[in-house]
């Protein structure tokens, strides 16, 4: 069969717009696949790190039934925050409520993210989701009308207001007029980076949200825990506390979990739908065999004459298909990985983030599955030439 | 007296084709012995069956009756591999338009059989056949590049590339000028010199004329099959 190769390629230069526009159809198909299998990877390999970085130890209790810019009405209430605190592997714990508010910043209006934490263990808190003071300080006091911001309004601040916000500036927020006292350092999650944070009082003043619903409770539980058992136990003493499910409760594992189901369950579906256009590659394929086995019809009669067998006949129909293939998939593979590279670059230049993960095992599959569309889609084609009887081949013109 | 040995026999061959409702008697009992260094020569006009013949001698078809014997080994039950195996590895065709591979150059061409029957490429082989033949100087060139005579020499040394016991040539010279003609019939004569078997299947008397044995046939039937001296 190897021998046979060299006699193939020669087949394949004698027609090579052919060949390579068949081949195109393949590569289009490979590039697709690749290069969605390639991001799809780097977002899962992105939330595996995020993952690694959220740490071991915090726990996320959530309402089931958030709705956007406040609390509802099945949210936590204090003796839910004791009840967790009571829990003998929690270190501690901050409860916070999450909202939408109008904030007014040098004559400019806009909407901000914003998070009122309990301060109470706060810079310990900050500490466990990598939430450094880049300049100024944490809250001294509860009561005081004072603002943390994150990194972007004080260093990408082009693109959120004119005028990049300090230590010391002054922001109206609702009908209250709040103090700058710290800007975060970069976190890497641009969620947190955008986000403004005062303490869980200030909020319910911004918000007017009645005293006992809080949005969430994040648990820091002690070192060395099993933080999946904790979580169990959580959610089973609020269970019994609370007497209905109407809340979550997500530790970083099933965190990361549910949104790898998502993204595993969307990439199936794009790849999917990519591998359509691989399908139609391999329609080429058949297609442009058809046409040689009838335009060769005299040459395979004159092979057969010489002692070619009709598994001679056939190999060399599926090896022309599956070298077709083969191609295709080399070229698509780089293709797709140029695309991959290049989605993430640009991207990355429009400040956003995309990553991408290049997989040996993806480039071997972009090869491997290229090929076998080739030697699957020559196969009719190749079967009827292997079948073709040699004095009638030989009467051909 | 050395007997001879028996390359080829057909013993009351029969081909019948079946056109619709019509049947076509091809061959209707052709028995026939091919010796080991003959030059012989399968005149008939045409429809005289001369064409089936040549494809039962070359294992191209099987007979409807009768019995093909190949080297003492009878063929009639062969399946399409083996006698594509027997073809390859017995029978050396030449054709009378040729029939290279145009991708292919000479000296590919002359390899190609020997890739089908797995005989190990020895390249000085093919390159000492076609420098037999008169073709040592192109041994690169594709068919599009030689002459009508040369790509001939190149089908006759192709179909030499396996050794086989019996060349069958199909009007070698049907396609070629006079001069051109004359040379293929040489080198067809001096590989018989040299021990080939040769077979010509042939419409021409003069070409017939010029084999040791002419063997005629007309209706399917052998008319006349005689040994004769030529200079």
């Amino acid at each position: 069969m190897i021998g046979l190769v060299p006699f193939v390629i020669k087949n394949l230069k004698r027609r090579k717009l052919r060949s390579w526009l068949t081949i195109i159809g393949v590569i289009v198909g490979v590039l697709a696949i690749v290069s969605l299998m390639s991001l799809a990877q780097g977002l899962q390999d992105s939330i595996t790190s995020e993952f690694d970085r959220m740490g071991a130890r915090k726990i996320t209790v959530a309402s089931k039934f958030l709705t956007f810019g406040g609390a509802s009405e099945s949210g936590f209430t204090n003796e839910d925050v004791q009840e967790i605190e009571r829990i003998f592997d929690v270190d501690f714990v901050v409860p916070a409520i999450e909202s939408v508010v109008r904030i007014n910043y040098n004559n400019e209006l806009s909407f901000i993210n914003i998070t009122g934490y309990k301060i109470d263990n706060l810079e310990e808190f900050f500490e466990q989701e990598d939430m450094t003071i880049l300049r100024g300080a944490c809250f001294s006091n509860s009561r005081s009308r004072d603002i943390i911001v994150g990194y972007d309004y004080y260093n990408d601040y082009e693109n959120l207001f004119k005028r990049r916000i300090d230590v010391g500036t002054r922001l109206r927020l609702g009908t209250q007029t709040y103090n700058v006292v710290g800007v975060l350092d970069d976190t890497g999650d641009q969620r947190k980076n955008r986000r403004m944070f005062v303490s869980i009082e200030n909020i319910r003043e911004i918000t007017n949200v009645k005293e006992e619903i809080i949005d969430k409770i994040y648990v820091i539980i002690k070192e060395n825990r099993d933080i999946e058992a904790v979580g169990e136990r959580i959610d089973e003493r609020l269970d019994r506390f609370r007497g209905r499910d109407d809340y979550d409760v997500n530790t970083p594992a099933r965190t990361a979990e549910q949104q790898r189901e998502i993204l595993n369950i969307v990439s199936i579906v794009v790849i999917g739908i990519a591998s359509i256009s691989l399908l139609v590659g391999g329609v080429g394929i058949m297609n442009s065999m058809y046409t040689s086995v009838v335009e060769r019809k005299k040459e395979i009669g004159i092979l057969k004459a010489i002692g070619a067998k009709n598994t001679d006949i056939l190999t060399i129909f599926l090896l022309e298909a599956g070298i077709i293939g083969l191609i295709g998939g080399f070229l698509g593979t780089l293709g797709g990985i140029g695309l991959a590279i290049s989605v993430s670059v640009i991207a990355d230049l429009l400040g956003a983030e995309f990553a991408y993960s290049i997989n040996p095992l993806v480039c071997f599959f972009g090869l491997g599955f290229s090929f076998l569309v080739g030697i699957i889609s020559g196969f009719l084609p190749a079967y009827q030439a292997s079948k073709h009887e040699p004095i009638e081949s030989l009467r051909e013109e | 007296m050395v007997k001879k040995k028996i390359v080829l026999e057909l013993k009351d061959v029969h081909k019948i084709y079946k056109m619709g409702e019509v049947e076509v008697k091809a061959l209707r009992g052709v028995s026939l012995k091919i010796y080991k260094g003959d030059f012989a020569s399968i005149m008939g006009p045409s429809g005289s069956g001369k064409s089936t013949l040549m494809h039962i001698i070359g294992a191209l078809d099987l007979p409807t009756n009768g019995e093909v014997y190949i080297d003492k080994t009878n063929i009639n039950n062969y399946t399409e591999n083996q006698l594509a195996g027997i073809r390859g590895k017995k029978i050396g065709f030449v054709f009378q338009e040729f029939n290279l591979i145009q991708t292919l150059t000479a000296l590919e061409n002359v390899r190609l059989p020997m890739l089908f029957q797995e005989v190990e490429d020895r390249k000085c082989h093919c390159e000492d056949i076609l420098k037999s033949v008169g073709l040592g100087e192109r041994l690169d060139h594709k068919p599009t590049e030689l002459s009508g005579g040369q790509q001939q020499r190149v089908a006759i040394a192709r179909s030499l590339a396996n050794n086989p016991d019996i060349i069958l040539a199909d009007e070698p010279s049907g396609a070629l000028d006079s001069k051109s003609s004359k040379e293929i019939l040489k080198l067809l004569y001096t590989l018989n010199k040299k021990g080939k078997t040769i077979i010509i299947i042939t419409h021409d008397k003069n070409i017939a004329e010029k084999t040791k044995r002419q063997i005629k046939i007309k209706d399917g039937l052998i008319v006349e099959d005689k040994n004769v001296k030529i200079k």
